[in-house]
């Protein structure tokens, strides 16, 4: 048995001795090295982290603490602190109970041995790539911030109806900040690329997209107040649905009123050609596992099918509220880089992987078809939208103008807005066949019309 | 635990680091939410670790654990040299400044720590407050959370500094969503001080709740401004916000360095309109206490700008090296985990003499942007590109305020809005979050901004045409 299993199951153990109704803990070990690098390397680290949380019930009460020790006198700490808050807390009529019984789903591609035994010189000749890959195409360019990282995280659950679950997952990711120009007239481009697998990095390809476009970006303009016609590649993209999606469609959010989808299940929210899923078990998918943060497993939920909303995602909680089964949705973390451990939160429901179904044209032909526009490459600030009442507000930080569908001149600084729920019902029609991520969202390339633009 | 830190630098010294030092943290986090009138969730944590930070060959190397034993240290220590050596041959060579290694403790009065208070004293007073804040037909959700947080800090390194600092921060906060007319508005708002329980005791967090009910069921009914280029004033707190995004991260020394910053060659020439003044304070009064780096260099008030001109950047030790100047106070790291990276600490701008209604008057059609519901920013530092989404506003007509607007992103480009800076305000006032802080390459960090009333000549709102 691993050391983290052991001690969740001690845990459990010592919270039921106290005097829980119920308990159950969950526990990490997380692994990781980053190697941190400008136009050569500028640190590495190497880090191990542990903890555990309980969460025990006691005639309805919730307490939960968490602890970064797994020796059993930081357990016991654990236990006791969770039992005292929880006799402090108050009832909570609509607790139900823990999971009687874990499963597991079978996932593919979410475990590398490459990743977890990549050398120091591994990651050190990975970086070297990235860095040549961007002088070749131009020793003017420089390497202004870039990481490449890589980790291992374990988690154990167990709790006092006799459940156990263990699972294992790797990540690698490389990320590249580029510059051109000179002091007055500066050209900036980001990329990223994340994947289960070691072999997934994308490095020669980001790092020659980065320095081409930091070029191009030395030229940028404004363009005036107005509307136009816009493509969003498809990380972009994916980031916009992050912002207006991801926290309004759990149960959680329709539950408590603070959904603009409350009521509207079966109700025709977005034009025919649109399906939205999560899918919790995409191969290689990043969110992919097989249980979620209640140690039950992940499956696939149609959130949007042709258009017609269908559901929410739940977790064990919201979904024990409404008599139904749990999606596999609960996660203790909210994000992939969330800066702080997964055993630190209670479960809350969120996208596995929302997965926003592409269409069969390429991004070539998408630009194409657009003839005049705007295509958005890069924004900053679409996480300050508002999700509830659907304004999407976007700065573009790298973009390029459509012209007789081909891209031309660079753009930046503008403002693009629009009500997302406005996009849904028929002005995203136009879709890619290529997908990428960002947040748990994976998305195409994609047309969105008639966008106002705030400029010059 | 001091002698754990030692024990690291040591190995790593005998293992041939130039310089190493070790970081100890014992932070303590408490959050306590609840919606809708009923308690949604009491969290608490501890996590202790320690983090050791080498200089090899040249390049630094980091290791960390939350493993506090001898043999595990060890190992760290030995991991953390290995790594640097290995980059060695494609590093750049780092250089610390020269600073005194000094041996201090500084710990943050607190008259009542959160950790003695009963869980259920806080679990009521949360509830009476989250409950007052469900007024008015209009409101659908009222969410509220109690935010303590206790991070203590021991530096160590083989210079000889040994530097602890012990900061509380208690703070309240209030989510309300409101609807009408088939449409939906949220507005966040908080208070936070680095201060213990007495900062909850001593605030009526009930009427603050109530408010920021009141203020999402009027902005729901209100209308989107027009998109457009126009004048606009900015309160204290997004003129805070405004000056850490837009201009704050563009001074920190590794982006200066690095020639990714706007700001990179233009120390001693005008970048702001000359009304202009700007501090980076580890001590300001409102704002996160920060005594020491985590370099365990002391943090005062460094001037950034100064009537217009560019007088300093944010800088850490080897950053300050590479830039040819003196270290500032401004290595922090999210936790001991981390590599200690530039960042800011409290960030304001110098009141001025005008009055609110001279601002206003100065503006023939404009906006007053509020903090108060804002979301927060974000800037394109290489680019100078920043946006923010300010709170619900109000229109300004003819030298007069107008009626609400929705909450709006304004863009603008930095060099060119703190040009147009027209007229600085009398009043002054700084704030921090527990809730929320300052993210950069993956590393949170708590800040604090603030400053007078401002008036922008130029930014651009984001509304929508219909």
């Amino acid at each position: 048995m691993t050391e983290i299993l052991s001690a969740a199951e001690t845990a459990v153990r010592l919270a039921v001795k106290k005097g829980f109704d119920e308990a159950e803990a969950f526990a990490t070990e997380l692994t990781r090295r980053d190697i941190i690098y400008r136009n050569t390397i500028e640190a590495t680290k190497s880090s191990t982290n542990t903890g555990l949380s309980v969460r025990g019930i006691v005639d309805k009460r919730i307490g939960f603490f968490s602890i970064s020790s797994l020796e059993q006198s930081g357990i016991e700490r654990a236990v006791d602190e969770s039992f005292r808050i929880a006799r402090a807390s108050s009832e909570d009529p609509e607790w139900k109970s823990l999971p009687r019984k874990y499963g597991k789903a079978i996932v593919r591609k979410t475990m590398d041995k490459n990743v977890e035994q990549a050398t120091g010189k591994d990651l050190v000749d990975e970086v070297r790539l990235a860095i040549d890959t961007v002088h070749d195409v131009a020793s003017s360019v420089d390497i202004t911030r870039g990481f490449l990282l890589t980790s291992v995280l374990s988690n154990a659950i167990a709790n006092s109806h006799g459940c156990k679950l263990e699972r294992k997952e790797t990540l690698a990711a490389l990320s590249l900040a580029a510059k051109a120009g000179t002091a007055d007239r500066k050209g900036v481009s980001n990329e990223f690329s994340l994947s289960r697998l070691w072999k997934g990095l994308k490095t020669k390809q980001v790092a020659r997209a980065v320095a081409q476009r930091a070029l191009k970006m030395v030229h940028a303009t404004h363009i005036p107040n107005g509307k136009v016609n816009t493509v969003w590649r498809n990380n972009a993209f994916a980031g916009i649905v992050d912002a207006m999606l991801t926290r309004t469609i759990t149960a959680d959010a329709v539950q408590k009123n603070r959904s603009p989808w409350v009521g509207k299940i079966g109700q025709s929210v977005a034009s025919q050609g649109v399906t939205i899923v999560d899918e919790g078990t995409l191969e290689c998918g990043n969110g992919s596992r097989p249980f979620d943060d209640d140690g039950l497993p992940q499956t696939r939920t149609p959130v949007i099918e042709k258009g017609i909303l269908r559901g929410f995602l739940y977790d064990n909680y919201t979904a024990s509220k409404e008599n139904r089964l749990s999606t596999g949705n609960a996660h203790r973390d909210v994000g992939i880089f969330s800066s702080q451990p997964n055993y630190m939160k209670t479960p809350t429901p969120y996208p596995n992987n929302l997965l926003v179904k592409p269409g069969d044209a390429t991004p070539e032909e998408v630009i194409k078809e657009t003839g005049n526009g705007l295509y958005v490459v890069e924004t900053i600030g679409e996480w300050l939208s508002n999700s509830i009442s659907g304004e999407l507000s976007a700065t573009l930080s790298s973009g390029f103008l459509i012209e007789k569908g081909e891209l031309t001149k660079a753009v930046k600084g503008v403002i693009l807005s629009a009500n997302f729920f406005d996009i849904l019902k028929g002005k995203m029609d136009l879709r890619a066949n290529d997908l990428d991520s960002a947040g748990p969202v994976y998305a195409p390339t994609t047309q969105v019309n008639d966008m106002t633009v705030a400029g010059e | 635990m001091d002698h754990l830190l030692k024990f690291t630098v040591d190995r790593a010294r005998d293992l041939g680091a130039q310089y190493a030092d070790a970081r100890f943290q014992d932070l303590r986090q408490t959050l306590i939410v609840a919606e809708n009138g009923s308690l949604r969730s009491y969290e608490s944590d501890r996590s202790t670790g320690i983090g050791v930070r080498v200089l090899a060959g040249g390049s630094w190397g980091l290791a960390s654990s939350t493993i506090l034993e001898k043999g595990h240290l060890r190992k760290m220590a030995s991991e953390a040299v290995r790594m640097a050596k290995v980059t060695k041959k494609f590093s750049t060579t780092i250089q610390l400044a020269q600073v005194k290694p000094l041996e201090a403790t500084v710990e943050i009065p607190v008259r009542t720590n959160p950790d003695d208070v009963p869980p259920d004293v806080k679990v009521k007073r949360l509830l009476e407050a989250n409950k007052a804040a469900l007024t008015g037909a209009n409101v659908k959700n009222s969410s509220s959370r109690l935010g303590f947080l206790h991070d203590v800090r021991v530096f160590v390194s083989s210079e000889g500094a040994e530097v602890r600092t012990d900061v509380t921060t208690s703070g309240f906060s209030q989510l309300s969503v409101a609807a009408a007319n088939g449409s939906m508005e949220r507005v966040p708002e908080q208070r936070s001080l680095c201060a213990g329980y007495e900062f909850i005791e001593g605030s009526d967090w009930n009427t603050f709740a109530a408010e920021v009910s009141q203020l999402a069921s009027k902005v729901v009914v209100a209308p989107m401004p027009p998109p457009g280029t126009y004048p606009a004033i900015v309160d204290p707190e997004l003129i805070g916000l405004f000056l850490h995004e837009a201009l704050g991260h563009a001074s920190e020394g590794d982006l200066v360095a690095t020639k990714e910053s706007v700001l990179e060659g233009r120390l001693g020439s005008s970048i702001a309109s000359e009304i202009v003044t700007v501090y980076d304070d580890g001590g300001i009064t409102g704002g996160y206490m920060v005594p020491f780096d985590d370099e365990g260099v002391p943090k005062s008030k460094t001037t950034v700008v100064e009537k217009g001109t560019l007088q300093g950047f944010l800088l850490s030790r080897d950053t300050a090296t590479e830039l040819g100047l003196e270290p500032t106070g401004n290595a922090r790291a999210q936790n001991f985990e981390n590599k200690p990276i530039v960042r800011m600490t409290n960030v304001y701008m110098q009141p001025g003499d005008l009055s609110f209604e001279e601002l206003v008057k100065g503006i023939d059609y404009g906006f007053y942007l509020r903090g108060r519901g804002s979301l927060g920013g974000q800037v394109d530092v290489g680019g100078g590109t920043f946006t923010f989404r300010a709170g619900p506003s109000y229109l300004i007509e003819k030298g007069e305020l107008k009626h609400m607007v929705r909450a709006v992103n304004f863009a603008g480009n930095v060099l060119e809005t703190l040009k147009t800076i027209d007229a600085v305000g009398k009043d002054f006032a700084v704030s921090t979050s527990v809730f929320g802080g300052c993210g950069k390459d993956g590393q949170l960090a708590k800040v604090g901004d603030g400053g007078p009333h401002v008036r922008l000549g130029k930014v651009i709102i984001g509304g929508r045409a219909d």
